[in-house]
């Protein structure tokens, strides 16, 4: 074959998503650069970086869903740049979930970014978007090369993007972590590539149907038997996608960066990250390696069961709201998997749905986990979470809807996606993934639920200022008792509490003890106190201020679509969704 | 080059390049084993001459012998450990040991898939939809190269210049003083 190609207008028409965000990406790191930076005016509290940057950001999102739209309606649907990226409804389908998260992520952002006083926006917008891209083609990808490249795009800005809070040392634990294992798995991926390579002689895909751009798909078609170069390759592959979409054994990543990467960072990689590589994952395996579907088929099957049951279980014990929600997105992968090993269209079609509805619902989530969060990532744990209702009303009512949509009740989308994709299992021949899956969505029932039963029933701990006061005084107090000097050392608050004691050395030594660990068991929080208290002032104040309308815009947005797509949409968009995943 | 000299030679780089991977890990001087990594990637360098790929000679010996092992030096010499430093001591023994094992498991997963004559592989040559290899025969390593970063893969190479334009907006992000 000779090389006498040339890029037609129609190759670029084909990922006209692409170029605009790319466009809006390098925009908006012109406009950081030209947008009037006095040095009266402090940077973080500047109109630009909160009107101008965001708003620009939105539009380039805006701009690529417009064009995904028109693409659905009049594109062609061929493979563009010599069969390198793919313009088919399945990749469509899957924009709409990326750039949903990519929009809530940045209406979310804002206020967010206010709170935590972080400059520098233009570049935190502009890697945004570069991470949307990279999601956009990896999930579009046609050949090995352009999902690397796709996955590469999106690893390297989500890195920074996880570290993006420097003062924060857990952000930049998150984003080193990050950085280190996903390099790790990405370097499994491109070994599997390359053996991939070796066994069959082309990196592209190859579609179905047709012998445009004939790839992997056709060499297997042609010689299905597998050479051991080729069950290597695909096992080095399985290792990083595994991996990218957090499956057991590999999700040990995921707690650690989501919790400490910025909320409204966490509420978009989670969904978007997960949708490009599921969508990527279930076009290489399900389509692309179909003929040898029962080299690989065993193994996929077992990570789901996996991933299903582990991560259900790993879930229930988390204190922190952000990490059961990382634990719960690991099981969601877990669901997401039923339908790679079911395959068919409508196993194809289940994961595209669900992706759609796990977009709106989880960074929906994240989105009001992201209100709550303090500069030093506290905030999020369900003793902070406790009693919310009866503080901040509506940010719990928000919260809870997003969670009982998670553990898929019926008139949120969540109920939809899982129904949808459990018949998947039964139609792919695998009823025991349908019973494995309803038992462990009981299962994942219960720890959303508790989470609400906390924020709903449970009443607030009494106001910490108070109580964290008196501990070091108890402390002061444990240690004095301890060594027979109770009342000279203590504060008055000691000394009343040797006198409840009495004199009786057995009794008080008994109190003390307890008293003592009380202590320990709080020992972090009451170095933190001086900083929480200021925080909590801090978050008062801004619960009235004029910023934080786009967290509500955010919240409101997500339920809505979570909303629709459980009960207007769904017949429409699984529809859409069969017709998508045919053409993957 | 064939028959007898290729046999020689290839004997001659082997032994020297395994020589100098042993270097690099068994130098205490940090300096030494970089500069014997050097020393081996530009044995793989040749390595690929002997097998008629120049570009990927060329590029081994520009990206890696040159631009990353300057950026390792650079790191070594600036963050210079004192080897004496409690900190280094090796805290995973058990370490080496699975190492050893997992290397043996490598070299004889390799040398029996190698040995046994793995298809490698006529089917895979033949139905190559970039048949590269065509274009290598007639015009040679480095146009083959070139005609596909610029024509069949063109847009990839357009992709690649966003990751960096990405990479580059990371260094300026990670590296500004808050």
């Amino acid at each position: 074959m000779s090389f006498t190609y040339i890029a037609s207008a129609a190759d670029w028409a084909r990922i006209a998503p692409e170029l605009v965000l790319a466009g809006v990406a390098l925009l908006i790191l012109l406009v950081d650069l030209l947008l009037p930076q006095t040095g009266a005016v402090p940077r973080e509290r500047g109109a630009a970086n909160f009107f101008v940057l965001p708003l620009l950001a939105l539009l380039g999102v805006l701009g690529a869903l417009a064009a995904t739209i028109v693409l659905f309606v009049v594109g062609d649907g061929q493979r563009a740049f010599f069969g390198l990226v793919g313009s088919d409804w399945g990749s469509l389908y899957a924009y709409l979930a990326i750039l949903s998260a990519a929009g809530l992520g940045i209406i979310f952002s804002p206020a967010y970014l206010k709170r935590l006083k972080l400059v520098h926006q233009g570049e935190y917008y502009a890697l945004f978007l570069a991470a949307t891209l990279g999601m956009m083609l990896l999930a579009a990808a046609t050949s090995f090369m352009t999902l690397f490249l796709g996955l590469e795009t999106l690893s390297l800005a989500l890195y920074i993007l996880c570290g993006f809070v420097t003062r924060r040392q857990s952000s930049q634990e998150a984003g080193m972590k990050y950085f280190l294992l996903s390099s790790f798995a990405s370097a499994f991926l491109l070994y599997g590539v390359a053996l991939i390579y070796g066994a069959t002689g082309t990196t592209r895909f190859g579609a179905r149907g047709t012998s445009a751009f004939p790839g992997v798909l056709q060499f297997l078609q042609a010689h299905p038997q597998s050479t051991t170069l080729l069950l290597i390759g695909i096992g080095l592959l399985t290792v990083g996608f595994a991996f990218k979409v957090s499956a057991i054994p590999f999700q040990m990543w995921t707690p650690d960066v989501y919790e400490g990467a910025p909320a409204p960072v966490t509420a978009f990689m989670s969904v978007g990250t997960k949708a490009a590589a599921l969508v990527a994952f279930a076009r290489v395996f399900a389509v692309v390696l179909e003929p040898v579907a029962a080299d690989w088929q065993a193994v996929v099957w077992a990570l789901a069961v996996l991933t299903m049951v582990g991560g259900n279980l790993l879930a229930l014990v988390q204190r922190n709201a952000k990490r059961l929600l990382a634990y719960s997105s690991v099981a969601h992968a877990g669901y997401l998997l039923i339908g790679v090993v079911g395959g068919g269209a409508t196993g194809l079609a289940a994961i595209l749905f669900y992706l759609l509805c796990y977009a709106f619902l989880n960074a929906g989530a994240f989105g009001a986990l992201s209100a709550l969060e303090r500069l030093d990532n506290s905030g999020c744990d369900r003793e902070d979470l406790r009693g919310l209702w009866f503080r901040r009303p509506w940010l719990a009512g928000f919260l809870a809807f997003f969670l009982l949509g998670l553990a898929g009740f019926p008139p949120m989308a969540g109920f939809a996606a899982k129904y949808y994709l459990f018949f998947a299992a039964l139609q792919g021949g695998h009823p025991e993934l349908l019973l494995i899956g309803v038992l462990t969505s009981v299962l994942g029932m219960y720890y959303y639920l508790r989470l609400i039963a906390a924020m709903f029933m449970e009443p607030a701990r009494e106001v910490q200022a108070g109580s964290l006061e008196v501990t070091p005084a108890l402390a002061v107090a444990g240690a004095g008792a301890g060594a027979g000097v109770a009342p000279r050392a203590s504060g008055p608050l000691g000394r009343a509490a040797s006198t409840r004691t009495g004199g009786a050395s057995t009794g008080a030594a008994v109190a003390v003890k307890t008293a003592a660990q009380a202590t320990t068991r709080r020992a972090p929080e009451v170095e933190q106190a001086p900083e929480t208290r200021e925080q909590a002032t801090e978050e008062g104040a801004l619960a009235g201020s004029s910023l934080s309308w786009t967290t509500w815009l955010g919240l409101g947005l997500a339920a809505l679509g979570a909303l629709a797509l459980g009960t207007v949409l769904p017949f429409w968009l699984v529809d859409l969704a069969l017709k998508a995943a045919a053409t993957l | 080059m064939s028959g007898p000299a290729l046999i020689i030679s290839f004997f001659v780089l082997a032994v020297a390049s395994v020589a100098s991977a042993l270097g690099v890990i068994l130098f205490r001087n940090a300096v030494y084993s970089a500069l014997s990594l050097i020393l081996t990637l530009l044995f793989l360098a040749m390595f690929y001459l002997q097998l008629g790929a120049m570009f990927i000679a060329i590029v081994q010996i520009l990206i890696y012998a040159g631009a990353i092992m300057v950026l390792f030096l650079f790191v070594v010499t600036m963050l210079a450990a004192d080897p004496r430093d409690p900190d280094l001591q090796d805290r995973l023994p058990w370490q080496r040991g699975v190492a050893a094992v997992l290397g043996l498991v490598l070299v004889g997963a390799l040398s029996y898939l190698l040995l046994s004559g793995t298809p490698l592989n006529e089917a895979a040559r033949a139905h190559g939809s970039e048949a590269l290899s065509q274009v290598v025969a007639q015009q040679g390593n480095i146009q083959a190269f070139g005609q596909a970063l610029f024509h069949g893969f063109s847009f990839a190479f357009e992709v690649t210049s966003l990751v960096i334009v990405v990479a580059i907006l990371g260094a300026l992000v990670l590296g500004r003083k808050a």
